[in-house]
Protein backbone atom coordinates (compact mmCIF):
# COMPACT_ATOMS: atom_id res chain seq x y z
CA UNK A 1 0.00 0.00 0.00
CA UNK A 2 1.51 3.00 -0.94
CA UNK A 3 2.20 5.82 1.72
CA UNK A 4 -0.26 8.57 2.51
CA UNK A 5 -0.06 11.54 0.46
CA UNK A 6 0.37 13.74 3.26
CA UNK A 7 2.97 11.69 4.89
CA UNK A 8 4.69 11.98 1.49
CA UNK A 9 4.40 15.76 1.08
CA UNK A 10 5.65 16.29 4.43
CA UNK A 11 9.08 13.75 4.05
CA UNK A 12 9.58 15.22 0.83
CA UNK A 13 10.98 18.17 2.14
CA UNK A 14 12.98 16.50 4.44
CA UNK A 15 14.53 14.75 1.30
CA UNK A 16 14.70 18.00 -0.50
CA UNK A 17 17.11 19.53 2.27
CA UNK A 18 18.94 16.88 1.83
CA UNK A 19 19.53 17.34 -1.82
CA UNK A 20 20.25 20.95 -1.33
CA UNK A 21 23.42 20.26 1.24
CA UNK A 22 24.80 17.96 -1.07
CA UNK A 23 24.24 19.16 -4.39
CA UNK A 24 25.13 22.58 -2.44
CA UNK A 25 22.78 24.52 -5.30
CA UNK A 26 21.08 26.62 -2.03
CA UNK A 27 18.51 28.32 -4.33
CA UNK A 28 15.24 27.69 -5.01
CA UNK A 29 15.41 25.68 -8.21
CA UNK A 30 17.68 23.17 -6.40
CA UNK A 31 15.35 23.16 -3.81
CA UNK A 32 11.74 22.08 -5.93
CA UNK A 33 13.94 19.72 -7.85
CA UNK A 34 14.83 17.80 -4.80
CA UNK A 35 11.45 18.33 -3.78
CA UNK A 36 10.01 16.60 -6.82
CA UNK A 37 12.96 13.85 -6.35
CA UNK A 38 11.95 13.20 -3.16
CA UNK A 39 7.90 13.17 -3.83
CA UNK A 40 8.40 10.70 -6.62
CA UNK A 41 11.18 8.48 -4.87
CA UNK A 42 8.82 8.41 -1.65
CA UNK A 43 6.09 7.31 -4.50
CA UNK A 44 8.13 4.01 -5.15
CA UNK A 45 8.93 3.03 -1.85
CA UNK A 46 7.23 0.19 -0.09
CA UNK A 47 6.47 0.58 3.31
CA UNK A 48 5.17 -0.98 6.59
CA UNK A 49 2.21 0.87 7.71
CA UNK A 50 4.90 3.90 8.09
CA UNK A 51 2.81 7.12 8.95
CA UNK A 52 -0.71 4.58 8.47
CA UNK A 53 -1.80 6.63 12.22
CA UNK A 54 -0.13 10.51 11.08
CA UNK A 55 -1.88 13.58 11.71
CA UNK A 56 0.15 17.45 11.27
CA UNK A 57 -1.52 18.09 14.33
CA UNK A 58 1.24 15.84 15.86
CA UNK A 59 4.07 17.78 14.00
CA UNK A 60 4.90 20.23 16.42
CA UNK A 61 5.45 17.72 19.41
CA UNK A 62 7.47 15.54 17.16
CA UNK A 63 9.90 18.37 16.55
CA UNK A 64 9.97 18.93 19.67
CA UNK A 65 10.86 16.14 21.34
CA UNK A 66 13.36 15.76 17.87
CA UNK A 67 15.28 19.00 19.09
CA UNK A 68 15.47 17.53 22.86
CA UNK A 69 16.22 14.24 21.74
CA UNK A 70 19.14 15.75 19.98
CA UNK A 71 20.49 17.73 22.59
CA UNK A 72 20.22 14.41 25.38
CA UNK A 73 22.33 13.00 22.78
CA UNK A 74 24.53 15.45 22.35
CA UNK A 75 24.90 15.91 26.52
CA UNK A 76 25.34 12.32 26.26
CA UNK A 77 28.24 12.38 23.60
CA UNK A 78 29.62 14.50 25.80
CA UNK A 79 29.71 12.90 28.47
CA UNK A 80 30.76 10.03 27.02
CA UNK A 81 33.76 11.34 25.35
CA UNK A 82 34.79 13.10 28.85
CA UNK A 83 34.89 9.55 30.54
CA UNK A 84 36.79 8.06 27.74
CA UNK A 85 38.94 10.34 27.83
CA UNK A 86 39.74 10.13 31.75
CA UNK A 87 40.32 6.20 31.48
CA UNK A 88 42.62 6.83 28.42
CA UNK A 89 44.76 9.48 30.46
CA UNK A 90 44.63 7.65 33.84
CA UNK A 91 48.15 5.54 34.37
CA UNK A 92 46.55 2.93 35.65
CA UNK A 93 43.72 2.31 32.85
CA UNK A 94 40.67 1.34 35.12
CA UNK A 95 38.35 -0.81 33.09
CA UNK A 96 36.59 -3.12 34.03
CA UNK A 97 34.83 -4.19 30.13
CA UNK A 98 32.82 -7.21 29.20
CA UNK A 99 29.34 -7.80 27.56
CA UNK A 100 26.40 -7.84 28.77
CA UNK A 101 23.74 -9.19 27.79
CA UNK A 102 20.56 -6.79 27.88
CA UNK A 103 17.04 -8.35 28.21
CA UNK A 104 15.11 -5.20 26.20
CA UNK A 105 11.00 -5.46 25.56
CA UNK A 106 8.54 -6.45 23.24
CA UNK A 107 8.49 -3.24 21.31
CA UNK A 108 12.00 -2.74 20.92
CA UNK A 109 12.02 -5.84 18.35
CA UNK A 110 10.26 -3.50 16.08
CA UNK A 111 13.21 -3.36 13.41
CA UNK A 112 13.28 0.72 13.15
CA UNK A 113 13.70 0.81 17.22
CA UNK A 114 15.69 -1.60 17.52
CA UNK A 115 18.07 -0.09 14.81
CA UNK A 116 17.49 3.66 16.38
CA UNK A 117 18.45 2.37 19.46
CA UNK A 118 21.24 0.52 19.07
CA UNK A 119 22.83 3.45 17.25
CA UNK A 120 21.98 5.75 20.47
CA UNK A 121 23.20 3.13 22.88
CA UNK A 122 26.59 3.31 20.60
CA UNK A 123 26.74 6.96 21.85
CA UNK A 124 25.53 6.90 25.88
CA UNK A 125 29.12 6.87 27.94
CA UNK A 126 30.96 3.34 27.66
CA UNK A 127 28.65 1.19 25.59
CA UNK A 128 28.47 -0.51 22.57
CA UNK A 129 25.96 -2.71 21.06
CA UNK A 130 27.77 -6.02 19.51
CA UNK A 131 25.11 -7.96 19.24
CA UNK A 132 20.93 -8.17 18.93
CA UNK A 133 19.70 -11.24 18.51
CA UNK A 134 16.03 -9.96 17.43
CA UNK A 135 13.75 -11.04 19.80
CA UNK A 136 14.86 -9.91 23.55
CA UNK A 137 18.69 -9.54 23.99
CA UNK A 138 21.03 -7.01 22.61
CA UNK A 139 24.88 -7.90 23.71
CA UNK A 140 26.33 -4.30 24.84
CA UNK A 141 30.06 -3.99 25.03
CA UNK A 142 30.65 -2.14 28.37
CA UNK A 143 33.93 -0.29 29.54
CA UNK A 144 32.80 -0.35 32.92
CA UNK A 145 30.52 -3.46 33.78
CA UNK A 146 29.32 -2.34 37.01
CA UNK A 147 28.28 1.16 35.47
CA UNK A 148 26.12 -0.98 33.39
CA UNK A 149 23.79 -2.94 35.80
CA UNK A 150 21.61 -4.87 33.63
CA UNK A 151 17.95 -3.34 35.15
CA UNK A 152 19.10 -0.08 34.51
CA UNK A 153 19.58 -0.60 31.52
CA UNK A 154 16.53 -1.61 30.35
CA UNK A 155 14.93 0.84 32.36
CA UNK A 156 17.13 3.50 29.72
CA UNK A 157 15.71 1.30 26.58
CA UNK A 158 12.12 1.55 27.67
CA UNK A 159 13.14 5.84 28.28
CA UNK A 160 14.61 5.11 24.63
CA UNK A 161 11.92 3.66 22.89
CA UNK A 162 9.78 5.97 24.49
CA UNK A 163 11.62 8.95 22.87
CA UNK A 164 11.41 7.12 19.53
CA UNK A 165 7.79 6.53 19.25
CA UNK A 166 7.12 10.39 19.77
CA UNK A 167 9.67 11.72 17.55
CA UNK A 168 8.45 8.97 15.02
CA UNK A 169 4.79 9.94 15.70
CA UNK A 170 3.95 6.09 16.40
CA UNK B 1 33.56 39.59 13.92
CA UNK B 2 36.34 39.13 16.42
CA UNK B 3 34.48 36.84 19.07
CA UNK B 4 33.08 34.67 16.63
CA UNK B 5 36.60 34.04 15.57
CA UNK B 6 37.53 33.35 19.18
CA UNK B 7 34.85 31.00 19.96
CA UNK B 8 35.90 29.00 16.62
CA UNK B 9 39.55 29.16 17.74
CA UNK B 10 38.43 27.46 21.08
CA UNK B 11 36.24 24.98 19.55
CA UNK B 12 39.06 23.96 16.89
CA UNK B 13 41.33 23.72 19.91
CA UNK B 14 38.77 21.34 21.79
CA UNK B 15 38.15 19.71 18.45
CA UNK B 16 42.13 18.97 18.18
CA UNK B 17 42.35 17.39 22.42
CA UNK B 18 39.45 15.05 21.88
CA UNK B 19 40.80 13.87 17.97
CA UNK B 20 43.98 13.10 19.75
CA UNK B 21 42.50 11.80 22.68
CA UNK B 22 41.04 9.33 20.45
CA UNK B 23 44.13 8.41 18.96
CA UNK B 24 45.60 8.13 22.45
CA UNK B 25 42.78 5.68 23.08
CA UNK B 26 43.84 3.33 20.47
CA UNK B 27 47.49 3.01 21.74
CA UNK B 28 46.27 2.53 25.02
CA UNK B 29 43.06 0.42 25.10
CA UNK B 30 44.01 -3.48 25.40
CA UNK B 31 41.72 -4.96 22.45
CA UNK B 32 39.54 -4.18 20.00
CA UNK B 33 36.54 -3.74 21.86
CA UNK B 34 37.68 -0.91 23.98
CA UNK B 35 39.80 0.97 21.56
CA UNK B 36 36.47 1.06 18.92
CA UNK B 37 35.19 3.06 22.17
CA UNK B 38 38.05 5.44 21.86
CA UNK B 39 37.54 6.08 18.27
CA UNK B 40 33.91 5.87 18.06
CA UNK B 41 32.64 8.18 20.63
CA UNK B 42 35.95 10.83 21.42
CA UNK B 43 36.26 10.95 17.72
CA UNK B 44 33.15 11.36 17.24
CA UNK B 45 33.00 14.37 19.74
CA UNK B 46 35.97 15.59 18.28
CA UNK B 47 35.18 15.86 14.58
CA UNK B 48 31.50 17.82 15.75
CA UNK B 49 33.79 20.17 16.98
CA UNK B 50 36.08 20.59 14.79
CA UNK B 51 32.92 21.00 12.62
CA UNK B 52 31.41 23.73 15.27
CA UNK B 53 34.92 25.78 14.71
CA UNK B 54 35.24 25.46 11.04
CA UNK B 55 31.74 27.01 10.79
CA UNK B 56 32.30 29.45 13.47
CA UNK B 57 35.38 30.60 11.02
CA UNK B 58 33.64 30.16 7.71
CA UNK B 59 30.12 30.99 7.97
CA UNK B 60 29.85 30.64 4.49
CA UNK B 61 30.41 26.76 4.89
CA UNK B 62 28.35 26.47 7.69
CA UNK B 63 25.48 24.27 5.96
CA UNK B 64 27.63 22.03 4.27
CA UNK B 65 29.17 21.55 7.70
CA UNK B 66 26.44 20.41 8.94
CA UNK B 67 25.57 18.03 6.21
CA UNK B 68 28.71 16.62 7.13
CA UNK B 69 28.10 16.49 11.14
CA UNK B 70 25.00 14.30 10.56
CA UNK B 71 26.40 12.23 8.65
CA UNK B 72 29.33 11.61 10.48
CA UNK B 73 26.54 10.93 13.37
CA UNK B 74 24.98 8.33 11.09
CA UNK B 75 27.77 6.51 10.21
CA UNK B 76 30.13 6.39 13.22
CA UNK B 77 28.20 4.37 15.85
CA UNK B 78 27.03 1.94 12.88
CA UNK B 79 30.66 1.48 12.17
CA UNK B 80 31.82 0.94 15.58
CA UNK B 81 28.51 -1.60 15.91
CA UNK B 82 29.81 -3.14 12.10
CA UNK B 83 33.63 -3.85 13.48
CA UNK B 84 32.98 -5.17 16.63
CA UNK B 85 30.26 -7.32 15.72
CA UNK B 86 32.73 -8.73 12.85
CA UNK B 87 35.60 -8.92 15.54
CA UNK B 88 33.30 -10.91 17.77
CA UNK B 89 32.25 -13.70 15.02
CA UNK B 90 35.97 -13.79 13.87
CA UNK B 91 36.72 -14.68 17.47
CA UNK B 92 38.97 -11.62 18.66
CA UNK B 93 39.28 -12.21 22.47
CA UNK B 94 38.55 -9.86 25.14
CA UNK B 95 41.47 -8.52 26.99
CA UNK B 96 40.97 -9.31 31.05
CA UNK B 97 37.54 -8.80 30.32
CA UNK B 98 34.99 -9.46 33.59
CA UNK B 99 32.26 -10.93 31.74
CA UNK B 100 31.34 -11.98 28.64
CA UNK B 101 27.42 -12.95 28.31
CA UNK B 102 27.72 -13.41 24.70
CA UNK B 103 30.15 -16.47 24.98
CA UNK B 104 27.08 -19.01 25.57
CA UNK B 105 24.89 -18.03 22.63
CA UNK B 106 25.37 -19.84 19.27
CA UNK B 107 27.75 -17.59 16.72
CA UNK B 108 25.55 -16.92 14.05
CA UNK B 109 22.37 -15.18 14.43
CA UNK B 110 20.01 -13.73 11.40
Amino acid sequence: MPMKIGVRLLLAIILAVAWVLLTGQVNLFGFLFGYALGFLILGVLRNEHLGDSWSIRRLPDQVLAFVLYTLIMLKDIAVSSIDVTRRVLSPRMPLASGIVAIEVDDESTHQLMAALSAHSINLTPGEMVVDFDGTKTMYVHALDVHDCLANEQAGAQITRVKWFKRILGL
Amino acid sequence: MVILQILGLIALGVGSFFSIMGIVGIFRFPDVYTRLHATGKVSTLGLISLMIGSGLLEPSQGLKLMALTIFLLISAPVASHAISLAAYRQGVPLHNSVRDDLKDKPPVSS
